[in-house]
């Protein structure tokens, strides 16, 4: 007994030394979304999943927002020894980090600043600006003594760097964005962080942003793609050459006059500047335009035959697939595949279509995998082999890339069942994560015409519902019914050594897993 | 905004044919202006960044009745042959007589609870208003107006065919719209005769919502001659309660709104009701309707009236007498905007007296539009003369005496015919040399008199025939330009970027049998041919386009609307033909 004991702690020590991060929004620089080093959770024990813990922080939120996906990280030296650390983020320009084995916080840090005087200010009941912290922040690679360095972006646009650990600042806060500007999730390569803003919040230019943190002048560069916002959820996707691919809202198509409206655009630094390197714009922009389809979903990246692949989509419910070295080909507009409209009969702006991100992974056969969530019903031309009975509300589709003598496909495989606002999955050790946000969509009545207000959505919000689906069929795993008791606004899913976190408008973070 | 448009244009122009000089032109205006800054505020304004279409607002396109659709970006010269039928749809709305589907309203861009539409509104006779979503072509809503308590009318007759007969609304133009949102007409500026305009806030916001993501409402006027307002997202017509406007069982011209006023005729003395105007102020928490009869015939033409930019109501009588103007023949009245009492009137010198009491004489709806700083008014005579007239005198101190007229257009007619020009005008100014074009219908072959300086053939059932105003020794001048090909009793032409729609509706122009007999329905459609549309020139009248043999009946009553690159007219058998470029709609192929 006593052997099999210290074979246990070995265990548990191998594990938690070559135990799962998750260290940025949609898991990684790429924006997968696949959690590539999860062990515990199986398609056998997910339908044990329980909640471990909750915790009700004392952020404050604003509009519809609240907390945003926690950060995880392990093998965190801290003076009561290593631990394995999630940081959350508040929209109240909160920081919490928690010991996640026990559940409990360690340490808070709130970021405080005089009312920001620049911008024009926000309008209450405005759900698209709701000012303070907005950008999920990211964490930085370990120094030689396993220190890290988690960077956030306060509501007064100074971007902040603090000790994992303990919270304590490592290097003073710099300026890098624009106050309440509304920022999204922040992404890394080499040092420099990137960032997009969209909505034009408090008179936030609509671009991507860039700061070398190892840059002593802390120079801010800037691609404005003369379009509407960039509010792909995840912020922007970086390949493996550094280019930071971002979505792009509502705008003219214009590229000689430097306008990407409705598009991907992909930027890169060259020297202390942000330079246009490629983009992708759909044939029927000036559509998406006209109907309020934006192209805002964050690519996922990922390698596939020696190519390194993307997909991205829009509230048109359509998936287009593109080669980083060479998005849409010599026009710019010829995508290497692309579904049929998927959802979205209605052509609706507000509650329909693809929102926020992807995943991808590839399975123990090779198959490269796409899943996609959307809002709405399914269109009843839309044809998958495999589905769980009718989808009004919303739904998670994968998709199969395929290539075959140069010519690419994406062939549906698994539609899941309904879910209520399916919002951006996440994969892990062969187990699909989604979940329905619960949220109150609607933005448009017949009696007051466009009426997006925060009091009337979150009133007729109601809970977030988290699925466990089995990666090949989609079936139902697990759900977890009515354990969570609020809706989740623009928030995501982390998931790491066992464990899958979400946060929820009450500002509660849930912990599920296995316990014992 | 206008830039806005023309860069789209240019956006087009590029994907279809090369970056073309055109383009290039517009490019350096655009940089002259700084259009990307405006353009840079625009999308960082935090609103929707969607940049809007032109709307189609009501019988000929606007309150001017000036049949143009500005802004147009899609639809031009080069490009014209290339339309094709996107689509047609019919509708379950029962034809009443001759009767069916009224001119089709665009509303460019709403944002309904279903998302950003493209609207298209018409109304059926059967008391019927339908949206369409003009873009994917799905039917958005269907309202039926329920009998008030006047009794419907029994049987329908080719002249009072009873239902609801009356061109639906919205308010606002043919111009691009932004927004979403139609307020109603801006209040004046100056003083003077602007200083009678109508507040532009209404008090009943009910009606007249406004801004931006606003809902406003399709204005409609049923069989019981309530004037409905029409939710324009979900056709919801009990929200804003109706108002009694005419009297039942009227056949209504076409509805016209400034401000807070809307405009109906009565015509044609359908449901024993004499021919009047009426007008009711929406916007007090009382509705008042005052009326103009005419003691005579209903007012001329399609539009019935037309609305100058001080709100003056311009409408023409072809018989009748009033205390001011005394006796009408095909005179032209100024009314006043709220009582509708004369203010000014034009009546021809010489004209022979209307055929037979009871037959409709030829005649058309005056339009408004403004020509080196000054406000003129068209008009025609019965016998085809077309009138030129200065807004703020109509028939100078005499009121005989126009600026300048034509000769007799229209070919003499003692049996019935129909000669003469009917409908309403269409009228453009080429922004690059500053000419003026007016274009009408002319039912019937031409007169003797006329002389046109380019023919397309002989045109012996009707054709459109365009002029120019110019000013010759200080005073401006209509000169006959061209008439068009042949064409079966076409309705008002629509004009856009140097181009001239015409639809020959197929119907007989003949008014009456040579004894006078009117005709029954029955007849009048086995007289009748299927309705074609045509594109032509608008400088030459040279055919550009015409649809075929893809109609397969008449068109009656109904008028073309144009907006963002589609066409629109109605037939007899309650179906809404729609052209387009199909290159140009995605969303159709899904390409």
């Amino acid at each position: 007994m006593q052997k099999l004991r210290y074979l246990t702690i070995a265990a548990l020590c191998c594990g938690l030394l070559s135990g799962a991060d998750w260290l940025t929004d949609g898991g990684g620089p790429r924006r997968d979304g696949w959690q590539r080093d999860e062990h515990t959770l199986t398609t056998d024990n997910v339908n044990d999943l329980k909640i471990l813990w909750k915790i009700k922080f004392d952020n404050k939120p604003r509009e519809m927002h609240s907390l945003f996906p926690p950060l995880i990280v392990g093998q965190i030296p801290t003076k009561d020894g290593p631990k394995q650390i999630a940081i959350e983020a508040g929209i109240s320009d909160n920081l919490y980090a928690i010991d996640v084995d026990a559940g409990k916080v360690i340490w808070h840090k709130h970021f405080e600043y005089p009312p920001p005087t620049e911008g024009r200010g926000l309008r209450p009941g405005d759900p698209l600006c709701p000012g303070g912290q907005t950008a999920t922040p990211i964490i930085g690679p370990a120094n030689a003594s396993g220190a890290r360095t988690v960077y956030a972006l306060a509501g007064d646009g100074m971007l902040h760097s603090l000790n994992v650990a303990d919270g304590e600042d490592v290097a003073p806060a710099v300026k890098f964005g624009f106050a309440n500007g509304k920022s999204y999730a922040l992404n890394m390569w080499k040092g420099v962080i990137f960032t997009t803003t969209s909505q034009g919040c408090n008179g936030n230019p609509n671009q991507v942003w860039a700061i070398n943190v190892n840059d002593p002048s802390h120079k801010v560069m800037t691609f404005n793609p003369g379009s509407g916002g960039l509010w792909g959820r995840q912020g922007a996707a970086i390949d493996s050459t550094g280019t930071a691919w971002a979505p792009t809202g509502d705008g003219t198509y214009d590229p000689e006059n430097h306008m990407f409206g409705n598009g991907l655009i992909g930027v890169h630094v060259v020297g202390t500047d942000l330079k246009l390197k490629d983009w992708f714009e759909p044939k029927d922009w000036f559509w998406m335009q006209k109907r309020d389809l934006d192209m805002q979903v964050t690519p996922p990246i990922f390698d596939f035959k020696g190519k390194e692949l993307m997909a991205v989509g829009s509230k048109a419910c359509r998936v287009y697939l593109l080669d980083t070295a060479d998005a849409g080909g010599n026009d710019h507009q010829t995508p290497l595949a692309q579904t049929p409209l998927m959802c979205n009969q209605e052509v609706n702006f507000a509650s329909a279509g693809i929102w926020g991100s992807m995943a991808t992974w590839k399975d123990a056969n090779g198959t490269r995998w796409l899943l996609v969530p959307f809002w709405g019903a399914v269109r009843p031309d839309f044809k998958v082999p495999i589905s769980y009975g009718p989808v009004t509300n919303g739904a998670v589709v994968a998709l199969k890339v395929e290539e075959q003598d140069g010519k690419y496909k994406l062939t549906p495989a698994w539609m899941s069942r309904d879910m209520n606002r399916a919002e951006p999955p996440v994969v892990a050790n062969g187990v699909v994560y989604a979940y329905g946000n619960g949220e109150y969509t609607e933005q448009a009545f017949p009696d007051r015409g466009l009426f997006d207000n925060s009091p009337l959505r979150i009133s007729r919000s109601t809970h977030a519902v988290l699925y466990a689906l089995d990666p090949e069929t989609g079936k139902e795993l697990y759900s977890s019914g009515d354990q969570i008791t609020s809706f989740s606004h623009f928030s995501g899913l982390s998931v790491a050594n066992g464990r899958v976190y979400l946060g929820t408008y009450d500002s509660t973070l849930y912990c599920f897993g296995l316990g014992k | 905004m206008k830039l806005t448009a023309a860069w789209r244009r240019v956006d087009r122009h590029r994907r279809q044919s090369g970056f073309n000089a055109m383009a290039k032109r517009l490019l350096r205006k655009r940089k002259v202006i700084g259009m990307r800054k405006f353009l840079s505020i625009v999308l960082a304004s935090g609103l929707v960044t969607v940049l809007w279409g032109a709307d189609w607002a009501s019988q000929s396109g606007n309150p001017q009745r000036d049949g143009w659709a500005r802004g147009e970006e899609e639809i031009v010269k080069g490009q014209v042959q290339g339309l094709k039928l996107l689509y047609k749809t019919k509708l379950d709305n029962e034809s009443k007589g001759l009767a069916s589907l009224t001119s089709p309203i665009i509303l460019s861009n709403l944002i309904t609870y279903l998302g950003f539409k493209e609207m298209l509104f018409v109304g059926g006779s059967s008391d019927n208003v339908y949206s369409i979503d003009a873009a994917l072509n799905r039917l958005i809503w269907k309202t039926h107006f329920e009998n008030e308590g006047d009794s419907a009318q029994a049987s329908a007759t080719p002249g009072c065919p009873g239902g609801l007969t009356a061109s639906v609304a919205i308010t606002g133009g043919s111009s691009p719209m932004r927004g979403g949102f139609h307020r109603p007409r801006k209040a004046a500026s100056a003083a003077g005769p602007q200083a009678r305009r109508r507040p532009a806030a209404p008090v009943n916001e009910g009606v007249f919502a406004s801004g931006f993501g606003r809902n406003g409402y399709v204005f409609a006027i049923d069989s019981s001659g309530y004037l409905r307002f029409v939710r324009q997202s979900d056709g919801n017509a009990t929200a804003v309660p109706p108002v009694k406007f005419l009297p039942p069982n009227s056949k209504v011209s076409a509805i016209n709104i400034n401000g807070t006023i809307v405009y109906a005729a009565t015509v044609d003395g359908c449901g024993s009701n004499p021919n009047a105007l009426y007008a009711v102020d929406l916007g007090g928490a009382e509705q008042h309707v005052v009326s103009f009869p005419t003691n005579g015939s209903g007012l001329s033409g399609k539009g019935g009236t037309a609305i100058s930019e001080n709100g003056t109501v311009y409408v023409q009588v072809d018989n009748g007498h009033g205390d001011v103007a005394g006796g009408y023949n095909s005179t032209v009245l100024a009314l006043n905007p709220e009582d509708l009492k004369v203010e000014d009137y034009f009546t021809p010198s010489g004209m022979a007296p209307a055929a037979k009491k009871g037959i409709a004489a030829p005649g058309a709806t005056p339009t408004v539009f403004t020509w080196k700083g000054k406000e003129l008014v068209i008009a025609a005579g019965r016998d085809g003369t077309v009138y030129l007239l200065d807004a703020e005198s109509l028939g100078g101190a005499d009121h005989h005496t126009p600026l300048a007229q034509t000769a007799p257009i229209a070919a003499a007619d003692k049996q019935y015919a129909g000669h003469g020009i009917w409908g309403d005008f269409a009228t453009w100014e080429d922004l690059d040399s500053g000419t003026r074009w007016v274009y009408a219908s002319l039912w019937g072959p031409a007169g003797k008199a006329a002389k046109f300086a380019t023919t397309n053939g002989e045109s012996p059932n009707g054709s459109i025939v365009a002029f120019k105003v110019e000013e010759k020794n200080g005073k401006p001048a209509l000169v006959p330009e061209w008439i068009s090909r042949d064409l079966k009793t076409p309705v008002s032409p629509i004009t856009t970027n140097g181009l001239v729609f015409a639809l020959s509706t197929g119907e007989s122009s003949r008014l009456a049998k040579k004894n006078g007999d009117l005709y029954t329905a029955a007849e009048r459609e086995k007289m009748a041919a299927h309705a074609t549309m045509y594109a032509l020139d608008g400088t030459t009248g040279k055919e550009l386009f015409s649809t075929g043999d893809d109609v397969t009946t008449f068109s009656h009553g109904s008028g073309l609307a144009l907006a963002n690159g589609r066409v629109y007219f109605t037939t007899h058998d309650n179906t809404i033909y729609c052209y387009g470029f199909p290159a140009m709609q995605p969303q159709l192929t899904e390409r």
